[in-house]
């Protein structure tokens, strides 16, 4: 086992004027699971693939313990790699399939069977070991993946959206059961995602990518409540968080005519006398409130309701979301007034969070 | 789905269906007839097989004997069935074993330029053969190979090469990426990667090619007859010679042309499945 360290890791596709990672410096603990987590074209998977050797460095150098691996052939950095699409080899049975590397390593045949159904035991694939891939299921296929990696004890397990071809159920009892395979075996993880549930749920800590730039590397809660910019606070959330421009007067932000009083004696002077509020959907209580809209439409989930409103905003019209409990009463068309509760986000408009504080609304 | 107010496609019409499966049998049959005459014409005796079309006569065996019989002089039915096998086969051993491994640089890890290369590789194939045959019969010539089976393994091996590469390419690169890099990380060295993952999944498509080179080798005419013609010669050489034109000759052409396919439709028969799963590789998915 061992910690995983990029220092200004670099790759430029030829042909592209931008690197698709871009001087990453991102240490990941011994035994931890870090999750890369971004939009299409953020550069995790791309990450990833430079930690495995699969994709050269332009730039920097990437560390698995104290050894630069950076020209090191995938083969020879100990590493593990669970694909999106499984990737077995579809000649080979479930045993074959999971002893191939240690195969290739020139593991004794004993020890490999011993390994195998080690990890088969695992992962309760015992009654699939002489099944071919095209006769297992989808989340039998995932196992399989799981345990190609598990039964070769390397130092990093990679792991390329391992759930995503689940359907919606299985990708939730998966996560569960990796989240304590991964704390069982405490091997160093490094897991990307485009779902940031995943991300939130599984992370022990969570990287934020975004055109190949790491925007933020913390604790999923610290990431949720001090988001590091705009495009965090929006990304992490579901539904995301509610960011809208608004302008100073006499350093107040002003939404609709309703003034966030911040508790806070600072005085936020920014450029061009602008400013972002940000507050989550469960901040926002809907009935009597100084901030006027009307409800665009109503998502019941039956444990909670998605109210999604719309505010006259500065001459626009702006889309807010609250979360509320179950029932609620009103409909698409109703009036409704808003207040803010707990925290509020301020943001610079070119991306920095400039603090959060308790905050209400007044007229 | 509802069938009503919508028209309906071709194939769902009786009368087409019927009048588009007449039309297929009357296609199939025109071209098989003139095989299907060659293989009856071949157990009759000459007399009838140049006469009026009898619809019934003695089969025999006899003409299969006669031309298959070893006679001083004239190359002998044994003698060119061994060239056409080992010519066959040692050229399309050596072409896999040289095709696999470009086609496998060129579908997985391409060089710069590799359009370039298999343009280069393909326009071996514009030049006309006849263009070809003085350069080569001079050099056969000069390193001692005219009528020998060495030369047209040579020239099998080259004339089938750029197509298998262009094949082999092409089923090479159906492979999925991801399972390459698994066996990759997996610690796989090259040979291995090529060894456990691509070949077994690209195998109907080396099939598909092989069985290609081969019939190509096993019918090539040309070469065989311009710098073989004596001592080494292949099976449509022997096809040719052994027929003495000064009687009757249709019957024992007929079974000598029935001896010469025989091994190309039984590979080709064989080879079916895979075959046809190898040249669709692509088309599906």
């Amino acid at each position: 086992m061992a910690s995983v360290r990029f220092d200004g890791a670099t790759r430029l596709y030829p042909g592209t004027p931008r690197p698709a990672v871009n001087h990453l410096d991102l240490e990941i603990n011994d035994g931890e699971l870090l999750v890369l987590v971004g939009p299409s074209g953020s550069g995790k998977s791309t990450a990833l693939r430079m930690l495995a050797g699969l994709e050269p460095l332009d730039g920097g150098a990437i560390y698995i313990g104290d050894r630069d691996v950076s020209f090191i052939r995938p083969r020879d950095r100990d590493i593990a790699m669970v694909f999106q699409n499984y990737a077995l080899y579809p000649q080979l049975t479930v045993a074959q399939n999971m002893g191939f590397a240690l195969k290739q390593q020139g593991v004794a045949k004993e020890e490999r069977a011993t390994r195998v159904k080690e990890a088969a035991r695992i992962l309760d694939l015992e009654p699939y070991l002489d099944r071919k891939p095209k006769n297992l299921s989808g989340g039998q296929r995932q196992r399989v993946a799981m345990g190609r990696a598990i039964v070769r004890r390397p130092q990093v397990y990679l792991m390329d959206e391992p759930l995503s071809n689940l359907d919606a159920k299985l990708r939730v009892q998966t996560r569960t059961e990796l989240s304590e395979l991964q704390e069982r075996l405490a091997v160093t993880t490094v897991y990307v995602t485009h779902d940031q549930v995943e991300a939130m749920t599984m992370g022990h800590r969570v990287a934020v990518l975004k055109d190949g730039l790491l925007q933020q590397c913390e604790a999923p809660g610290k990431l949720y409540h001090e988001p590091a910019n705009l495009f965090v606070a929006g990304f992490i959330g579901s539904p995301a968080m509610n960011l809208v421009p608004a302008t100073l007067v006499e350093g107040v932000p002003v939404i609709s005519g309703a003034s966030v009083r911040v508790e806070t004696a600072e005085k936020f002077a920014v450029d061009g006398g602008k400013i972002v509020v940000g507050f989550r959907p469960e901040g926002v209580v809907l009935g009597d409130g100084p901030l006027k809209g009307r409800i665009r439409t109503v998502e019941d989930l039956g444990s909670e309701v998605f109210v999604h409103l719309l505010v006259d905003h500065e001459g626009a019209t702006v889309p807010l979301v609250a979360k509320v409990a179950a029932p609620f009463v009103g409909r698409a068309g109703d009036n409704v007034g808003m207040q803010i509760t707990g925290t509020v986000h301020l943001f610079d408009p070119a991306g920095p969070r400039l603090g959060s504080f308790r905050a209400r609304l007044e007229s | 789905m509802a069938r009503s107010g919508s028209t309906l496609g071709i194939g769902e019409r009786r009368s087409v269906n019927a009048a588009l499966g007449a039309l297929a049998w009357i296609v199939s049959l025109a071209f098989f007839f003139p095989i299907f005459w060659v293989v009856i014409s071949s157990f009759k005796d000459e007399l009838d097989a140049v006469g009026d079309p009898k619809v019934f006569f003695d089969p025999s065996l006899d003409r299969y004997r006669e031309i298959t019989e070893t006679t001083s002089g004239i190359l002998s039915f044994g003698q060119a069935f061994s060239n056409s096998i080992y010519i066959v086969l040692v050229s399309t051993a050596i072409v896999l074993a040289m095709a696999i491994p470009a086609a496998y640089a060129l579908a997985i890890r391409p060089v710069k330029k590799w359009r370039d290369v298999l343009l280069f590789f393909i326009s071996t194939k514009f030049l006309p053969m006849v263009a070809s045959i003085l350069p080569l019969y001079i050099l056969a010539r000069e390193f001692h190979l005219l009528g020998t089976r060495t030369v047209l393994v040579i020239l099998y091996t080259a004339m089938n090469l750029p197509l298998a590469v262009w094949m082999l390419r092409s089923f090479f690169q159906e492979v999925p990426r991801e399972l390459i890099e698994a066996a990759e990380i997996d610690g796989a060295s090259l040979g291995g990667q090529l060894r456990s993952v691509i070949l077994p999944i690209a195998a109907p498509g080396i099939a598909a090619t092989a069985l290609l080179c081969m019939i190509f080798a096993w019918n090539e005419y040309f070469f065989a007859l311009q710098l073989n013609s004596a001592g080494a010669q292949t099976i449509p050489i022997w096809v040719t010679t052994n027929i003495s034109e000064k009687e009757n000759f249709l019957a024992k052409l007929s079974a000598a042309s029935v001896i010469a396919s025989l091994p190309v439709v039984i590979a080709g028969w064989v080879a079916q499945k895979r075959m046809i799963r190898g040249l669709a590789m692509g088309a599906i998915k």
